[in-house]
């Protein structure tokens, strides 16, 4: 920025300096201009007192002469004084004690001195501008004057070379140089001139300017004004120098940040700049939508945005980091736009300078609302099924494809007084610790076989044993495991259960025995049954006796005596009496064969005792009996009472199962035919059917509203000890059948 | 005793039980009628005597307590049960219902006929009573509605002046109508007439004293 004064116009003495330079060079003229006004000074000073001369005096008129400031007139005036010293010497005589001819000789010298001082000023002021013009128009800048109405007076090489024009061009256009500005600064650069043309303020404007090949570069231009002593402007001084390489530097680094910029608010995710405090200073607009709120509002409530129950320990994470320059990492819900909260990742680092002081922090915030729930989940599924797993009353266990316990459910741990870490082992250890800890010492050795034969194959385990518990007692119990396998059918593990049967086993036996005491039981409720059926079979014709016999009293106490009368009832009480014995005699039979060993008989004999038996009451319930009996049936070996006792209970039952039938057939069909080596008599119902074939045979369960629930079960406890089977079917229409099946005599039956 | 002013009705599933009893009560000149079931009885026609059931409870199609459950709606003959196995839960359970009295098979000749002369009385007094009830509530019908009006006022005890006003006509024509509805009602007196009130459950409405 270094101006010039126009070296157009030599004329012109600069009015302004900035430049050190230059001064001296001013000062070093000035010194030797003032040397032989100094000499001729002193020398005329010097005559004037020594010698008494009045030539003092004109040497002093010529040293103030000297002090012409005008060069050429300096140089006329010095010409003048040689040219007239040099004719008074030429015509003046020498005279003795004259000093006249010595002063014009003085004056001449000092004219000559006075010459040689302005030459060698012109000199010194004509090198250094060439000087200044080497350094003007060497210089890597374009440089330039103007006259004060803006006219260029001066471009220096550069500009030609570079605009390829010359001033004259410059100045045709009339646009004082704007021709040659890029179209799209042009009105920017001329309003900036024109202002500092109206203001006299300097001119600086960065623009592009078009080279002779029509490219265009960037530059600075940088003018001041050039003022005369009472401030008027004479002209414009400039350089404009390339700033080309910068400029597009500039506008690279600027593209770079707006792409930044652009990115960082873009970009889906939230990021942000914090102080080293702590306070925020920047929120990228994703985060800022992401919480609703605006800058300002974060920055005055930084943790506002966190969750009531979050915020302390982000305060205190927060205020950790800090202190200690840590990277932050945190996850915490915060309010989402919508109001609701939502969990986020909040991660932060700290900028460090040279001195280890924190400059700025940046972070990230991502929402991770939808891991966090599939984690919570995954979570709390791994919970339950842990809880299920520890709270099933089962043990579980897993191991490792070669056999090495991977995993025992606390239960099974509790049971065996073990932790995992016991029976496991050290690696490839496999299944051997597990055994040794566990099982009993006589079942290990067949326990370890099977278990290396399945490991190897891959087969199901399925074995018994007895595990040894936390008190040291053996329990027999039952251990399955079965492998998962990949796709490739790989294994990857074997699952495993253990089941306690040791109380099973015991139960195994206890019900052996409730069975038999059931059995007793059942025994002798159905000889209580039986003696209520017999009671009531002997009751009815007692009824009959009684009151028919004292009906005979009466009709032959009367008079006069109803002779026909009397005799009617007397036959009827016989008939009555005769009943009951018949009854007696078939009860007889019944306790003379019943608990006896069994014998063969045939099964039809039976069928139609029991059928003699139920006369009265199937005529009463007013059933259609059909009997199909296979004639040839082979003996079967039974206990005839107790059979005849279940082929009432059927028959009755399917009466019962009829009872409430309006208007509906009641039809009871009893059958017999020879199955293979079983005969199987079945006893068909029109009834109700049945809702449940297989519970009905459990003691005590009943669908009779006054019955006991026992029938059946004795029933099927009597062909059960037969070696025969006792069922029930639904039958096709409507009711059911129960059918039981005895082997013949000729079959394997043992008799016990 | 052989008169025909009564009716012993048996249901017996058992031939010989019911042969039995209808000799048995024939013999002592006794109406009997024998039925093998509850439905049978249910649907045949009844004299209109005083009667009663001699019923067995285990029947084959509706049991004893049903049949008396159903008929405990309307009026029935009083029920003596009969029973081949019968157990102290039952017999509450038939005495609670109403029932005259509860035999097992066999049972004492003696406490049959006895049960059946109870039975028998039991239910000639609630005929009568049945009938005289029916007496009254036909002669209530044959009053005027406004002897009718009176009724109720005379029973609650109010003077022909207060019952008059309710009724807003005179003393004197209340006092014919008052006449006339004693007369109606076959009412000798203030406290007969209070009495028939009491059995037609015609309530006390009006106080002497009160303004109701």
């Amino acid at each position: 920025m270094v101006v010039w004064p126009a070296l157009q116009d030599r004329s012109i003495v600069p009015a302004t300096s900035s430049g050190v330079d230059r001064e001296n060079v001013v000062r070093g003229i000035e010194r030797q201009q003032y040397a032989p006004a100094l000499a001729t000074g002193f020398a005329g000073t010097a005559l004037g007192i020594f010698e008494q001369e009045p030539y003092g005096a004109l040497f002093i008129v010529v040293a103030a002469l000297m002090f012409i400031e005008r060069r050429q007139t300096a140089a006329v005036a010095a010409l003048l004084l040689i040219g007239g010293c040099a004719l008074i010497l030429f015509v003046y005589d020498a005279r003795a004690g004259s000093v006249t001819r010595p002063v014009a000789f003085l004056l001449s010298g000092l004219g000559a001195f006075w010459l040689v001082s302005i030459w060698r000023k012109q000199a010194d002021f004509d090198q250094n501008l060439v000087d200044a013009r080497l350094i003007v128009e060497s210089m890597p800048g374009l440089g330039w004057a103007t006259d004060a109405k803006g006219n260029f007076v001066y471009i220096n090489p550069s500009v030609v070379d570079y605009v390829g024009k010359s001033t004259d061009e410059f100045n045709a256009v009339g646009r004082t140089g704007l021709e040659a500005v890029h179209p799209e600064d042009a009105d920017r650069v001329t309003e900036s001139w024109l202002t500092s043309m109206r203001t006299g303020t300097p001119f600086e404007s960065v623009h592009r300017i078009r080279r002779a090949d029509g490219d265009y570069s960037w530059f600075h231009a940088y003018g001041r004004p050039h003022r005369n002593q009472n401030g008027e402007i004479q002209g414009w001084y400039g350089t404009t120098i390339d700033v080309d390489e910068k400029q597009r530097a500039q506008q690279r680094l600027a593209d770079s940040e707006r792409q930044l910029q652009t990115l960082i608010d873009t970009m889906p995710v939230m990021i942000w700049c914090a102080a080293p405090t702590g306070e925020p200073i920047y929120q990228n607009p994703k985060l800022l939508e992401y919480l609703g709120a605006t800058f300002e509002q974060i920055r005055d409530n930084n943790f506002g945005v966190v969750h009531a129950d979050d915020v302390a320990s982000f305060q205190s994470t927060w205020a950790d980091c800090v202190k200690r320059k840590t990277p932050l990492s945190l996850i915490c819900r915060l309010r989402f736009n919508d109001g609701t909260y939502r969990w986020n990742r909040v991660t932060a680092a700290p900028l460090l300078g040279e001195n280890d002081e924190i400059i700025q922090w940046y972070g990230t915030n991502v929402d991770i609302e939808e891991l966090h729930q599939t984690q919570e989940e995954l979570r709390s599924n791994a919970d339950r099924l842990r809880l299920m797993l520890d709270t099933l009353p089962a043990f579980v266990w897993c191991a490792s494809p070669d056999g090495q316990p991977t995993y025992f459910n606390e239960p099974l741990m509790k049971y065996s007084g073990v932790t995992l870490e016991e029976v496991r082992g050290t690696n490839g250890s496999g299944f051997g610790p597990m055994i040794s800890s566990l099982v009993h010492p006589a079942d290990a050795p067949v326990l370890s076989n099977r278990f290396e034969q399945s490991f190897r194959s891959g087969e199901p385990i399925a074995v018994k044993y007895r595990h040894r518990l936390a008190d040291g007692s053996y329990h027999l119990v039952d251990c399955r495991a079965r492998v998962l396998r990949n796709g490739q059918s790989r294994v990857l593990q074997w699952y495993g259960v253990i089941v306690d049967i040791e109380e099973e086993s015991h139960a195994q036996v206890q019900l052996q025995k409730a069975q038999h005491q059931l059995e007793l039981a059942t025994r002798a409720a159905s000889l209580a049954e039986l003696s209520a059926s017999i009671a009531h079979e002997i009751n009815q014709p007692l009824v009959a006796v009684v009151t028919n016999s004292s009906a005979t009293e009466k009709w032959l106490e009367a008079t006069p005596p109803n002779f026909e009368r009397a005799k009617s009832s007397a036959r009827k009480a016989a008939e009555a009496a005769n009943d009951a014995a018949e009854v007696i005699v078939r009860v007889k039979a019944l306790f003379r064969q019943s608990g006896g060993a069994k014998r063969p008989g045939n099964l039809n004999d039976v069928i139609r005792e029991a059928c003699v038996l139920l006369r009265e009451r199937i005529s009463a319930s007013r059933c259609d009996l059909r009997m199909e009996l296979q004639d040839d049936l082979p003996e079967v070996v039974l206990d005839r009472s107790l059979i005849l006792q279940v082929l009432v209970n059927l028959i009755q039952n399917a009466m019962d199962a009829m009872a409430s039938l309006n208007g509906a057939v009641r039809l009871l069909e009893i059958r017999s035919t020879l199955k293979g080596r079983n005969v199987v008599v079945d006893v068909r119902d029109s009834g109700v059917g049945l809702h449940d074939t297989d519970k009905i045979f459990d003691p005590f369960y009943t669908t009779k509203h006054n019955g006991m629930g026992i029938g059946l079960s004795i029933c099927r406890s009597i062909v059960g000890a037969h070696a025969g089977a006792l069922w029930a079917t639904p039958s096709e229409h409507s009711g059911s059948v129960f059918s039981f099946s005895l082997p013949t005599a000729g079959g394997e039956y043992n008799v016990q | 005793m052989y008169n025909e002013d009564h009716a012993v009705f048996v249901v017996d599933d058992d031939k010989r039980v019911r042969d039995g009893l209808s000799e048995f009560l024939e013999s002592r000149r006794m109406n009997v009628a024998t039925f093998a079931s509850g439905r049978e009885y249910l649907d045949a026609p009844k004299p209109d005597t005083a009667s009663c059931l001699v019923l067995d409870v285990r029947l084959p199609d509706v049991d004893g307590f049903e049949l008396q459950a159903q008929m405990s709606e309307n009026p029935h003959p009083p029920i003596i049960f009969i029973t081949g196995h019968g157990d102290i839960p039952m017999t509450v359970r038939a005495m609670k219902l109403g029932a005259v009295d509860f035999l097992a098979k066999p049972f004492r000749e003696h406490d049959l006929l006895t049960s059946i002369e109870t039975a028998l009385d039991r239910d000639r007094v609630a005929r009568q009573e049945r009938a005289a009830l029916h007496d009254l509530q036909a002669k209530l019908e044959c009053l005027s509605a406004r002897e009718r009006d009176v009724l109720p006022l005379v029973v609650s005890g109010l003077m022909n002046k207060q019952g008059a006003a309710k009724l807003g006509i005179s003393e004197i024509t209340f006092q014919i109508h008052r006449g006339n509805m004693m007369r109606k009602m076959h009412a000798d007196s203030l406290a007969d007439l209070v009495r028939i009130a009491g059995k037609l459950s015609i309530p006390i409405t009006h106080s002497r004293h009160g303004n109701c």
